[in-house]
C-alpha cells in the first residue's frame, strides 16, 4: 500500500513537471498606452540646462466675472491656476545631511494605480502637471506652482478638453526630457483610476512636445483637480527599457524614476527607502540631500526611536494622541507637534436598508438626539478632535456651520422620537461596528452606551477587523445597525456632498437608504449641484441639500472633525504642508 | 536512509495540497476585500470588479485553486496584490534575515539553556536550582513583546547602550536577539534540567559510579547524552517556529522579516503573498521536523541501527525472493 502511494505520488510529480515545462508562453495583453509610437517620445527633446527656477504661468481667467459656463466654474474652482510660491530660504546649510522618517508600513509602491498608501511618498520622487495646495481658505485645490509640470491650463470652450502647457528643460532623474508624450503615457497609465474616469485618455492627443490636449467624456467641474493633479508624471521611454508592460510593477517601485527633489537610490522591502537628492531637479536643489523612509509599524516604538534621535519625523497616520499629549504638555523635550486641520472626520454611518429599525426616519432622529457629540470631541478625542456643527467636514465649501446644531443632546426629544417609531424606552437594541483596534474610536463608541442608554437605546459594540469594515458595511447589511468610520473630504472644485450624496457616493453604498422616501430627492439635489454653472448656483443647492437632509433623511454625518497630528524633530526647519498627508522637504534643513 | 528521507519528502505533497486547499477555503470565508484594500474604501464597484477581474477573483473558487495550483507546481507564486510584484521576490529579500536572526537567537538560548539546566539538574534541591527554576518560570511565562518593550525602554531609551529599532548590524541586533533567547532558553533550561533529572535516577548511572568514573564523566558522557533526544526535540520546533516569522518581535523591532512580510499580507488581504508565506513555513516545518529526526539517528545509536536492520531486512527479503523464484 505504502508503494502504491509513492508511485502515484512520484507520477505525479513527473507529469507535472511535464505539464509546466511544455506550456507555451503567454503573450501579454497591450495596454493602450503602447499604442502610441515610441519613436518621437523624448529623444528629440530640445535640452536646455536642467535646474531653474521654474518662470511663473501667466495667470490664467482667475474666475472673471465675465466668463460664462463650464469654463468658468472650472476655473473659479481651480482658482485662475496660479498661487504664489513659498518664499523660502535657500541659503540655509544643514547640520544634517539626513532626514530620516518614519512610515508605518511600507508603501510597495510608488504608484496609486497599485496602492493608494503610496500618496503620502510620491511626492518626494514625483512632480504632477497640477500641485495641489491649500490655499488662504483651507480649500485644496490644483495649482501651477514652481513645483508642477505645467506652466498654465486652458479648459475649452464645451468644457469637454483641457489643454495642458508643459515645462520646459525638465529632466528625469536618469537624464531623460520630460515632454508631452511622457505627459500622455502618464495620464493613460493612471486611467484605472475611477477619478480620472471622466477623461478620455485613448484619445489624448500631443499637440507639440510641449502641449498635451486631454479631451473629457463629459463635462465636470473636477476635471482640472482630477487630470491635473492625479497622475504622477512618468518616463515613457524609460518605461519601455523596464519591459513595458510586463515591468511595470518594478518601474513603479524600485526602479522608479521622477522628476521630483529626490530619486530613489535603494528600496528595502519592509525595512527602508533611500531617497537623494535628484542632480536634474529643475528647482532649487534640496538642502537635505537624503531622506530615509524607515518603516516602523508600532507606534510606541517609533516614538521612542523619535525620542532617542533615529528618526526625525513621525507621520501622523502612526501618532497616537497618548504620545501627542506627551509632547504637547512638554513632558518631552526636542520635538515638535505640528497640527493639522484635517479634512478627516469620523461618522456615523446607518444601516437604512429595509427591515433596520433605522430605515424608520424617527429611530434615526432619535439616534441623532442620543449622541453627545460635545462630550465625545471633549473626553474622548480631546486634543485629537473637535466639533462643529455641520453635516460634513466645514472644508467643503459652502458646508453651513449650523447654530445651534438642531439634534443637540437631548434624552427627552430622543424619547418622543422612539415612541413615534414606536419603541418603549428600553426596547430599541442596537449594535456599532468599530475597527478592532482603534481606541479612538472605541471610546467614542463606549460613551455613546452610556448616552444610549439614558435616551432608552441599548447599544452594544461589534469589533471587526479594521481590513473587514468596509466590506461588511457594504455587503453585510444585515449585520450592523451603526457604524463610526473615518471618512476623508473636501477638495477646492467639488464640495464633497456632490459626491458624497450621489446615488454611486459613499453614503448610497454603505448606507443602503435606496428604499427610503426622502431619497431620491436627495439625490436630484446632489445631481443639481454637480451640474450647476456657477458657484452661487451650487452652493445655493447645496444649502437647499443640507436643510432637506438635516430634516429628511440623517443616514450618515459627521461626529468629529479629526486633528491631525506630525510629530517632528524641533530642529527641523523650513518644512510646510502642502496638502493632505504631503509635506514639502526640498527646502527643509536642520539648525 | 535515502529511501526514509525520500519518503519523508514525497509525503510533503499531500501536507501542501492540505494546506493551500485550508489556504483557499479561509480565503473564501474571511471578511474583506482585497481590492478595497488595495484600491482604497471609496472605490467604485465597477473599479473593484475590474481589478478582480484582472487577477482572475471573480471565477469560481474551485477555478482559481486549480489555476493557482498548476502555477505553482512551475514554481509561480503569482503577484502580490500590493505592490504587483513576484512573490517569490518578496519572500526571497525577507526570509535570509528571520533565517539569521532565529538561528542566532536560538543558538545562544540552547548554549545558555543546555548548560544552566544540566547545572541546575546536578545542583538539584541546592539554593542555584531554586533561582534557577524561579527565573524560568517567570521567563518562560513573561510575552516576549512586553519583554521586547521593556528591554527597548531600559536599555535603548533610558542608557542609550543600544537602538531602539532596526537590524542594520551588530548593535542592532543585541535587544532582537536578547528578546527571543530569554524565552526560549527558560523553556530549554526547563527541559533540560527534567531530561537529566530523568536520566540521574537510572540503573546505568549508579553502575558507572560504582565503577569508578568521575563525576564529570557520568554526567556529560553518560547522563546527558541520553537525556539529548528530548532537548533537540524542542530546540527544533523552537526553531521550526522561528524560521517562520516571529511576526511580534519583528514587528516590535521593526525588523524586515518572514513575520512582518506574513503580517502585511494578511493586513491587506494579500491572498498570493499569505499562500507564499504560508506555504514556505509548511515546508520549513516539515524539513525541519526530517531534520530532527535525521539528528536522531546520530545521537541515537539505537535508532541509527533500526534504519540498517530495516535495510538489512529488505536485502534479505529481496534475496529471499530471488532465490525461489530462481
Amino acid at each position: 500500500m505504502k508503494k502504491i502511494i509513492a508511485l502515484v505520488l512520484a507520477a505525479m510529480m513527473i507529469l507535472s513537471m511535464a505539464a509546466c515545462t511544455a506550456k507555451t508562453e503567454e503573450t501579454t495583453a497591450s495596454t493602450s498606452a503602447t499604442s502610441t509610437t515610441a519613436a518621437a517620445a523624448s529623444a528629440s527633446a530640445a535640452s536646455s540646462s536642467a535646474g531653474n527656477a521654474a518662470e511663473t504661468a501667466q495667470a490664467a481667467a482667475e474666475g472673471s466675472a465675465d466668463s460664462t459656463g463650464w469654463q468658468n466654474v472650472i476655473y473659479a474652482s481651480a482658482k485662475g491656476g496660479n498661487i504664489d510660491a513659498v518664499d523660502y530660504d535657500t541659503t540655509a546649510t544643514s547640520t544634517k545631511d539626513t532626514l530620516v522618517v518614519q512610515i508605518p508600513t511600507d508603501p510597495g509602491t510608488f504608484d496609486l494605480t497599485y496602492q493608494q498608501t503610496a500618496q503620502y511618498t510620491l511626492t518626494w520622487v514625483y512632480n504632477k502637471l497640477l500641485t495641489y495646495r491649500y490655499d488662504e481658505s483651507g480649500a485644496v485645490g490644483a495649482f501651477v506652482t514652481p513645483e508642477s509640470l505645467a506652466t498654465d491650463y486652458k479648459v475649452d470652450d464645451d468644457g469637454l478638453g483641457i489643454t495642458f502647457t508643459l515645462r520646459q528643460g525638465v529632466k528625469f532623474s536618469n537624464g531623460y526630457d520630460f515632454t508631452a508624450e511622457d505627459a500622455k503615457f502618464s495620464l493613460q497609465h493612471a486611467s484605472s483610476l475611477s477619478d480620472l474616469a471622466v477623461m478620455d485618455a485613448d484619445n489624448i492627443e500631443v499637440v507639440d512636445d510641449y502641449t498635451i490636449h486631454v479631451p473629457l467624456k463629459h463635462k465636470d467641474a473636477n476635471a482640472v483637480y482630477d487630470v491635473g493633479g492625479i497622475a504622477q508624471m512618468h518616463s515613457y521611454k524609460y518605461w519601455q527599457e523596464c519591459g513595458g508592460e510586463a515591468g511595470d510593477a518594478e518601474f513603479c517601485s524600485t526602479k522608479a524614476v521622477g522628476t521630483g527633489p529626490y530619486m530613489l537610490k535603494e528600496w528595502n522591502s519592509g525595512d527602508s527607502i533611500v531617497l537623494v537628492a535628484n542632480p536634474y531637479y529643475f528647482n532649487d536643489e534640496p538642502i537635505i540631500k537624503n531622506v530615509i523612509l524607515r518603516v516602523i509599524s508600532d507606534p510606541s516604538v517609533a516614538f521612542m526611536a523619535l525620542q532617542n534621535g533615529e528618526i526625525d519625523w513621525m507621520t501622523d497616520t502612526s501618532c497616537n494622541w497618548t504620545d501627542v499629549s506627551t509632547v504637547v504638555d512638554g513632558s518631552v523635550d526636542g520635538i515638535t507637534d505640528y497640527v493639522e486641520y484635517s479634512t478627516t472626520c469620523h461618522t456615523l454611518i446607518e444601516d437604512c436598508s429595509e427591515g433596520s429599525p433605522l430605515a424608520d426616519l424617527n429611530v434615526r432622529k432619535a439616534v441623532a438626539y442620543a449622541i453627545n457629540r460635545e462630550d465625545i470631541a471633549t473626553y474622548v478625542y480631546e486634543g485629537a478632535g473637535y466639533c462643529t456643527n455641520s453635516i460634513v467636514s466645514m472644508s467643503s465649501p459652502g458646508t453651513v456651520e449650523y447654530d445651534p446644531w438642531p439634534y443637540e443632546y437631548s434624552p427627552d426629544k430622543a424619547k418622543e422620537c422612539l415612541a413615534a417609531a414606536g419603541y418603549a424606552p428600553g426596547e430599541l437594541s442596537l449594535n456599532i461596528v468599530i475597527g478592532a483596534g482603534d481606541t479612538l474610536r472605541g471610546s467614542a463608541a463606549e460613551l455613546m452606551i452610556s448616552t444610549f442608554a439614558e435616551c432608552g437605546i441599548n447599544l452594544e459594540i461589534k469589533y471587526v477587523d479594521i481590513a473587514a469594515v468596509a466590506d461588511t458595511l457594504v455587503n453585510q447589511p444585515q449585520e450592523w445597525d451603526l457604524a463610526l468610520k473615518g471618512t476623508s473630504n473636501g477638495n477646492y472644485t467639488e464640495p464633497y456632498a456632490a459626491t458624497f450624496f450621489s446615488d454611486a457616493g459613499v453614503l448610497s453604498v454603505q448606507c443602503h437608504p435606496q428604499n427610503d422616501p426622502a431619497y431620491a430627492k436627495m439625490v436630484e439635489l446632489a445631481k443639481q449641484m454637480n451640474e450647476a454653472t456657477s458657484d452661487e448656483e451650487r452652493n445655493n443647492v447645496w444649502k437647499q441639500l443640507q436643510d432637506y437632509y438635516l430634516s429628511d433623511c440623517m443616514y450618515s454625518y459627521k461626529i468629529v472633525s479629526v486633528v491631525g497630528h506630525n510629530l517632528i524633530s524641533s530642529h527641523l526647519k523650513n518644512y510646510s504642508k502642502t496638502y493632505y498627508y504631503n509635506f514639502d522637504v526640498a527646502h527643509a534643513y536642520f539648525d | 536512509m535515502l529511501r526514509y528521507i525520500g519518503k519523508r519528502l514525497a509525503l510533503m505533497i499531500p501536507v501542501l495540497i492540505a494546506v493551500t486547499l485550508l489556504l483557499f477555503i479561509i480565503q473564501a470565508v474571511a471578511p474583506g476585500d482585497p481590492a478595497v484594500m488595495a484600491l482604497g474604501q471609496d472605490a467604485s464597484e465597477t473599479e473593484k470588479f475590474d481589478w478582480k477581474e484582472e487577477r482572475g477573483l471573480n471565477d469560481p473558487l474551485v477555478v482559481q485553486y486549480f489555476n493557482y495550483m498548476k502555477k505553482l507546481v512551475c514554481g509561480d507564486f503569482g503577484n502580490s496584490y500590493s505592490d504587483g510584484r513576484p512573490i517569490t521576490q518578496s519572500i526571497v529579500s525577507r526570509w535570509p534575515t528571520t533565517i539569521v536572526y532565529a538561528t542566532v537567537s536560538l543558538l545562544i538560548a540552547s548554549v545558555f539553556g543546555i548548560a544552566l539546566g544540566v547545572l541546575s539538574a546536578v545542583k538539584r534541591g541546592k539554593f542555584f536550582d531554586s533561582i534557577m527554576r524561579v527565573i524560568s518560570i517567570v521567563m518562560f511565562s513573561m510575552p516576549n513583546f512586553w519583554f521586547a518593550l521593556l528591554l527597548i525602554i531600559v536599555f535603548a531609551l533610558d542608557l542609550k547602550w543600544f537602538p531602539v529599532s532596526g537590524f542594520y548590524g551588530p548593535r542592532y541586533w543585541v535587544l532582537p536577539v536578547v528578546a527571543l533567547m530569554i524565552t526560549n532558553s527558560a523553556g530549554i533550561l526547563r527541559f533540560t534540567r527534567s531530561s537529566m533529572l530523568d536520566n540521574l535516577q537510572a540503573d546505568y548511572v549508579r553502575t558507572a559510579r560504582a565503577k569508578g568514573q568521575t563525576e564529570f564523566k557520568v554526567i556529560m558522557h553518560h547522563v546527558f547524552n541520553n537525556s539529548l533526544i528530548p532537548i533537540v526535540t524542542y530546540v527544533g520546533s523552537c526553531l521550526a517556529s522561528a524560521y517562520g516569522g516571529v511576526i511580534v518581535l519583528e514587528q516590535v523591532f521593526s525588523i524586515p522579516g518572514l513575520g512582518s512580510l506574513l503580517i502585511t499580507a494578511i493586513n491587506h488581504r494579500d491572498w498570493p503573498l499569505l499562500r507564499g508565506c504560508v506555504i514556505l513555513i509548511a515546508v520549513t516545518t516539515a524539513v525541519m521536523n526530517l531534520l530532527i529526526d535525521l539528528i536522531y539517528a546520530f545521537l541515537d545509536p539505537r535508532v541509527k541501527a533500526r534504519f540498517k536492520n530495516d535495510a538489512a531486512r529488505k536485502g534479505k527479503k529481496a534475496l529471499k525472493k530471488a532465490s525461489e523464484n530462481a
